[in-house]
């Protein structure tokens, strides 16, 4: 593991944890989170991991059943929003952060009984460090939350809708006829947007190793099958890479 | 390009730029590592003398006890000295990270005044965090006090909405209490002309 080691994880301000978010993710955005690690390594930050509600709670809820059977509840799950490392730290360095960040919330917050995060096979992987990390894939869906407009524009579904709107979107579109109070895939068709092509992975990590994950968990190897392979923006299978 | 008496050029009293007192330490330093860059760099005045760009430099060089700074002077337009005073400092393009991670060094870039990375001394951590638990559904109801003739209207309202197209296309976060969302987008309608 190397210096990967050495990389210390605190509990850092939001403030501090999003301007490093927008600064170093591909987005450029960041979402709503309510716990923020800061990665540190010589004494600076160099990496940050955001931790926030579901956005689809409801859903959630059905995925994971504790060791009686019975659902979760509503705040028994985490997302993992934003996981941002720029190169100065060392290989390994998102796997074992994000194993320190697990045990910290195991240990602060029992009531956590698993994580979820989205791969984002569109523009950024495939969740490689997901799987490093011990997280089951889920699903595999074609993308549809990532919209892109004619100018290359990229908008979230949720950011397309209701009050957390975005701000360009909705001056861009309101005189085609977007408003807030449309659901996202009303205001989709008036402005015109498509999904970005490529995929959606998602990853599920059992905090609580005594719950059971209720929805198919699938085989890596489907990744390739469905071509859902992308590593840093690049569209390429696993097996390719393993070769490589 | 001339060198003139540092007494004689004046500090811009509407300069909308300031500096921390820490940026300015280092500032100084740079200036007195590298007093070559203010020759490439001079300050910019006008026929006044009054700083156009460069007020930062000009109160770190007093700091530094120049006695004499390189200046340009520039015989422009009140506008266009306005424009200049802005333009003069916004960055145009963007810093790349990760070529500053991996080709740079931190140390250097840190005492050359970029903020690169954040010292973790900075920043304040911590180990311990609540997180809030408890099986809270996403939804909850509320009650209002309303007078007959409000309640009517209300009412009506929600009957009119809900044979509305708008209604059929309305963000419902999951909530399948048809009164709720159909008030819920009276209001959003509602919020939508305040904006």
């Amino acid at each position: 593991m190397g210096r990967a080691k050495e990389i210390i994880v605190k509990v850092i301000p939001a403030k501090i944890a999003n301007e490093f978010v927008k600064k170093h993710h591909y987005s450029g955005k960041v979402v709503n989170s309510q716990l923020h690690f800061g990665c540190f390594l010589d004494g600076k930050l160099h990496g940050v991991l955001q931790y926030g509600p579901p956005m689809k709670k409801m859903h959630m809820q059905k995925y994971i059943q504790d060791k009686n059977g019975n659902d979760v509840d509503w705040n028994g799950f985490i997302e993992l929003n934003r996981m941002v490392f720029n190169d100065y730290l060392p290989k390994y360095s998102e796997s074992r952060c994000i194993s320190v960040t697990l045990k910290k919330i195991k240990m602060n917050a029992p009531h956590v009984k698993a994580v979820i995060s989205f791969s984002d096979g569109t523009q950024c992987g495939d969740g490689t460090i997901y799987r490093a990390s011990g997280f089951y894939l889920t699903d595999i869906k074609k993308n549809q939350s990532l919209q892109i407009d004619s100018d290359g524009v990229v908008y979230s579904n949720m950011s397309m809708t209701g009050k957390y709107i975005r701000r360009d979107f909705y001056e861009k579109f309101m005189h085609k006829g977007v408003k807030t109070c449309h659901s996202w895939q009303r205001n989709r068709d008036i402005a015109g947007t498509r999904p970005i092509d490529g995929f959606q992975l998602r990853y599920i990590y059992l905090i609580d190793k005594t719950c059971k994950i209720t929805v198919p968990i699938l085989p890596f190897s489907k990744i390739d099958e469905i071509g859902a392979g992308m590593y840093k923006g690049e569209k390429i299978t696993l097996a390719n890479r393993k070769q490589a | 390009m001339e060198s003139i008496a540092i007494s004689k050029v004046r500090p811009n009293s509407e300069n909308p730029r300031y500096i921390k007192d820490e940026k300015f330490k280092k500032l100084v330093q740079s200036l007195r590592d590298f007093p070559e860059m203010a020759n490439v760099r001079p300050i910019v005045v006008n026929k006044e003398m009054v700083v156009l760009g460069g007020n930062m430099r000009l109160k770190a060089m007093q700091e530094a006890g120049w006695k004499e700074v390189p200046v340009q002077v520039v015989d422009w337009s009140e506008e266009k000295q306005r424009e200049f005073i802005i333009k003069d400092n916004v960055g145009f393009g963007e810093w790349d990270w990760d070529e500053l991670a991996n080709t740079w060094n931190s140390v250097e870039l840190e005492d050359w005044g970029l903020d690169s990375w954040q010292n973790m001394d900075d920043i304040e951590t911590t180990d311990e965090f609540t997180l809030p638990s408890g099986d809270k559904e996403p939804f909850q109801q509320m009650t209002f006090t309303l007078a007959d003739e409000q309640a009517t209207v209300i009412k009506n309202a929600i009957d009119d909405i809900k044979g509305t197209e708008e209604y059929k296309y309305a963000e419902t976060m999951g909530n399948e209490n048809s009164n709720g969302n159909a008030l819920y987008l009276i209001v959003m309608q509602w919020a939508e002309q305040r904006r």
